[in-house]
């Protein structure tokens, strides 16, 4: 008897689970147990998408919150992974810096946007800062200790082999802490399209998180859980996305899952 | 293909009883929450924004109108009176007073809401732009059209609908100003600043703009534009099954109203102790405010031509048909307490 593959199970199974929700919050809209107004069914949803669409909104929303999710992302990412590379392997620079950004780091990135609107006005300058704030932290934090845990037995055999400088930092630093490093740069992700929600609330006039609260404030639920849905979708293809670059630039890689 | 769909179904089944279950468990948690958020009905919770148009609701309050009148309300603070609607609208509070453009909008997308007062018989120029100055001009058109300039507001309110019929009226294009949401409190440092050229909004941030900025403020003003009002909301079912709260609560305003004109002095003082604002900001503005508990032919004016904003902003769909807003006003509590207080059509 042929059985299911377990990559087909697993979609049959997660299909399944999203239709269902789908048809129960359609009914219960529908019925009336919950206030229409206030939870409209995914039919109306999906209308409002198509509204959006019609109008332009939707292009627009989307455009400006991917880019400023990507340079927030990329800025915070790049400048995590250099001071992590050197705060993880030499020491006087641990020394002077981790205590700072220890310091910052239970900031709840939420907490300083008042703070970077003051410094930077309400433009895409401090959105991205608020971003780049956000993404650094979870990046840093597992560059730095996967660059300070390589087993020491790598570096012995680096020096055997004469590997010296900069060859030791691409050849067998770098790969060695990419597994804490690409689980930094998950979080990171998933953090800075929370962070475009964020600061789209304070003084924007475009983007999905913008789309949300004035949705919110007209009163179009259904709009406001179509933005919120395409949040949600866009967070987790960047995540997909991201994934895939890292296996098609180091292919080499196992990532948890893999065997 | 047969067995494959057999395999299918038998997967189907095993999810399909635990999904039910958590959606049962879903749902009864979800009614023993809302069940618990319902207050004693000796009580009634009124949620207001922390600002000097709620005056009328403050005084009562402080100098124990309601009580008085046979209400014992506590009152649940907002930054905005729209956020204080969304929370009535979810049933986590009896009442709610709000400006008149979110119940606008609300009804609009069919939220049952019924008006029984407003809390301002009228209000003067209590929404305006301010702006930076700029080489001395001081005619709107020729600042908005001069460059494209940023103008912040506060959407979903009164202050988008001002910025709305503000650029109408001055003929300034959508593609010749730069709208941009913000938080009303955050409006003043951010004009201060040079994020932005021009905010529109109400008081008392209109007036601390107006004040930090000093001699490089100007202020377009248009008294027949539009001026916010804002109201009492009930739902439809307390007009039976509240009666008696909201008569008590109209009751309660009505002698605070009395109390505001004979007393402005101790009534500015119980507006500062809820609002933090500072003194001279009360004093600033007050005079914008007629505190009395009316029902107006103003409001359903305002609320018409809100409508007609709605569909053409987008905010509600085109086939959204308007509805008779004179249906949302229950005139029968204000009649009785202040018969002359309610001058509508």
């Amino acid at each position: 008897m042929k059985r299911l593959s377990k990559g087909s199970l697993s979609i049959l199974q997660g299909g399944f689970t999203i239709v269902f929700i789908l048809v129960i919050w359609e009914i219960v809209s529908r019925v009336g147990i919950v206030p229409k107004p206030l939870f409209p069914p995914p039919t109306r949803v999906f209308g409002a998408w198509i509204e959006m669409a019609r109008s332009g909104e939707l292009l627009r929303d989307i455009q400006a919150s991917l880019w400023r999710a990507l340079i927030g992302f990329c800025l915070g990412s790049v400048i995590a992974i250099f001071v992590g590379l050197l705060t993880g392997r030499i020491k006087l620079f641990s020394n002077y810096l981790s205590p700072l950004i220890q310091l910052l780091r239970p900031l709840p990135p939420v907490a300083i946007i008042p703070l970077v609107i003051v410094w930077f006005g309400i433009g895409e300058v401090s959105k991205i800062f608020s971003i780049s704030f956000a993404v650094f932290f979870p990046v840093w934090i597992n560059t730095h200790v996967g660059v300070r845990d390589i087993p020491k037995t790598f570096l012995w055999s680096a020096h055997t082999l004469k590997i010296r400088g900069l060859a030791i930092l691409w050849k067998v630093i770098f790969p060695a802490a990419l597994p804490f490093i690409v689980a930094g740069l998950r979080t990171g992700i998933s953090i800075a399209f929370i962070m475009v929600f964020v600061s789209e609330l304070a003084g924007a006039s475009s983007g999905i998180g913008y789309q949300i609260y004035s949705s919110q404030l007209a009163y179009r639920m259904d709009r406001m859980i179509a933005a919120l849905v395409l949040l949600g979708l866009f967070g987790a293809l960047a995540d997909i996305g991201l994934l895939a670059i890292i296996r098609l630039v180091f292919p080499w890689l196992k990532l948890s899952g893999q065997k | 293909m047969f067995q494959l769909a057999q395999e299918s179904w038998r997967y189907l089944k095993r999810s399909m009883r635990f999904l039910v279950l958590a959606l049962l468990t879903t749902l009864v948690l979800t009614g023993c929450l809302n069940s618990s958020q319902t207050p004693p009905s000796s009580k009634v919770t009124v949620g207001i924004q922390t600002s000097p148009a709620m005056a009328l609701v403050m005084v009562a309050q402080d100098k124990g109108f309601f009580t008085d009148a046979g209400v014992d309300v506590e009152i649940k603070e907002f930054t905005a009176g729209k956020f204080a609607l969304q929370a009535f609208l979810s049933g986590s509070i009896d009442f709610a007073v709000s400006g008149e453009v979110p119940v606008a909008l609300a009804t609009l997308q069919e939220n049952p809401i019924r008006v029984v007062s407003q809390v301002v018989e009228s209000t003067t120029n209590e929404v305006r732009v301010v702006a930076t100055k700029d080489d001395d001009v001081e005619d709107p058109t020729s600042y908005f059209k001069s460059k494209k300039r940023k103008l912040a507001t506060s959407i979903g309110g009164g202050p988008e609908f001002y910025t709305y019929e503000f650029l109408k009226r001055y003929q300034i294009a959508d593609d010749e100003v730069e709208i941009i949401s913000q938080k009303p409190e955050d409006m003043p440092a951010s004009l201060q600043a040079g994020s932005v050229d021009a905010i529109s909004i109400f008081d008392p941030f209109a007036f601390i703009a107006e004040k930090n900025l000093g001699e490089k403020a100007v202020t377009f003003k248009d008294p027949e534009l539009y001026s916010e009002l804002y109201v009492l909301d009930v739902r439809p079912e307390q007009i039976e099954e509240k009666a008696e709260q909201i008569e008590a609560l109209l009751k309660g305003m009505s002698e605070a109203g009395d109390f505001i004109e004979g007393n402005p002095e101790d009534a500015k003082q119980i507006v500062q102790k809820y609002t933090k604002l500072e003194k001279d900001v009360i004093d600033g503005i007050w005079g914008n405010f007629v505190f009395k508990p009316a029902l107006t032919q103003e409001l359903i004016e305002f609320w018409d031509a809100q409508a007609a904003w709605a569909k053409d902003t987008g905010k509600v769909k085109p086939e959204t048909p308007a509805p008779n807003f004179r249906e949302v006003v229950e005139t029968r509590f204000l009649e009785k307490v202040s018969p002359s207080a309610v001058q509508l059509q």
